[in-house]
């Protein structure tokens, strides 16, 4: 049995260097789409909130504008939530790996 | 082709036909005015529609960047152009003690049949609710849509 075979593993760690250099290299980074995604749902929500108010304190002049931006918040926030649930479900899958 | 294009349609036809509502309501409302601020009549007023693009800007700011890029598809919304006063003769009654009456002793009333207005509204409304029944079939699929990633 030859063990030193195993210094074939080294391959792997200079993928993993060029990738990270190549995602450098390019485009905005995750966690600038994640910040700027959920700056996104929140600024709806706070568009939602205010359009709430306005009806409760009956300044609300278009109804149906109103509705349509508590409608968008709602379904942002479910979308995000979704996808965070995705992630985390995930990341536990991969925790949970026989090794 | 945004996410939320579709309530930005059926939400200006809500608009529109709350509009057309309210229009048919002060129709109602003047059948017998005689008396108004321009003088003569209440005159029966009529709402013109027109066309609404959503994506115009979209493809104004768009086009230096990448002409190969795909296309915004072009959703057409409804707006109110105008309200506009309908061309129709006042009806004459012989009403010689009335104070809008005439030298000859006759009072111009606003041609309005309250019937058509009244069909007029029930066509309005339906619309609106047709409208509605649009903005909540985008809700429910996008909706299912989301219930994708659950489980």
């Amino acid at each position: 049995m030859e063990i030193n075979n195993l210094s074939g593993l080294q391959g792997l760690g200079n993928v993993n260097k060029t990738a990270n250099q190549a995602n450098l290299n390019q485009g905005p980074s995750f966690q600038d789409m994640l910040k700027d995604a959920m700056h996104d749902v929140n600024n709806q929500q706070v568009q939602a909130y205010d359009a709430m108010q306005n009806i409760a304190t009956g300044r609300v002049e278009n109804l149906q504008k109103a509705i349509q931006q508590i409608e968008e918040a709602d379904l942002s926030l479910k979308l995000a939530l979704e996808t965070k649930n995705k992630a985390i479900s995930a990341y536990k899958q991969v925790m949970q790996m026989q090794v | 082709m945004g996410f939320f294009d579709g309530y930005d349609v059926a939400t200006s036809g809500l608009g529109a036909q709350r509009t057309r509502i309210n229009t048919v309501s002060a129709n109602i409302a003047n059948a017998q005015t005689t008396h108004t601020e321009e003088g003569g009549p209440y005159k029966k007023q009529n709402v013109v529609f027109q066309e609404l693009l959503l994506n115009e800007q979209d493809k104004t700011n768009n086009k230096p960047t990448n002409p190969n890029a795909p296309q915004p598809t072009p959703l057409s919304g409804v707006n109110v152009k105008a309200v506009i006063d309908a061309k129709s003769e006042p009806i004459m009654k012989y009403e010689p003690n009335h104070p809008d009456a005439n030298a000859e002793g006759y009072v111009a009333y606003p041609n309005i049949n309250p019937v058509v207005e009244m069909v007029d509204l029930i066509e309005a409304m339906r619309s609106y609710e047709a409208n509605l029944s649009a903005f909540q079939t985008h809700k429910a699929i996008d909706n299912k849509t989301i219930d994708i990633l659950k489980a």
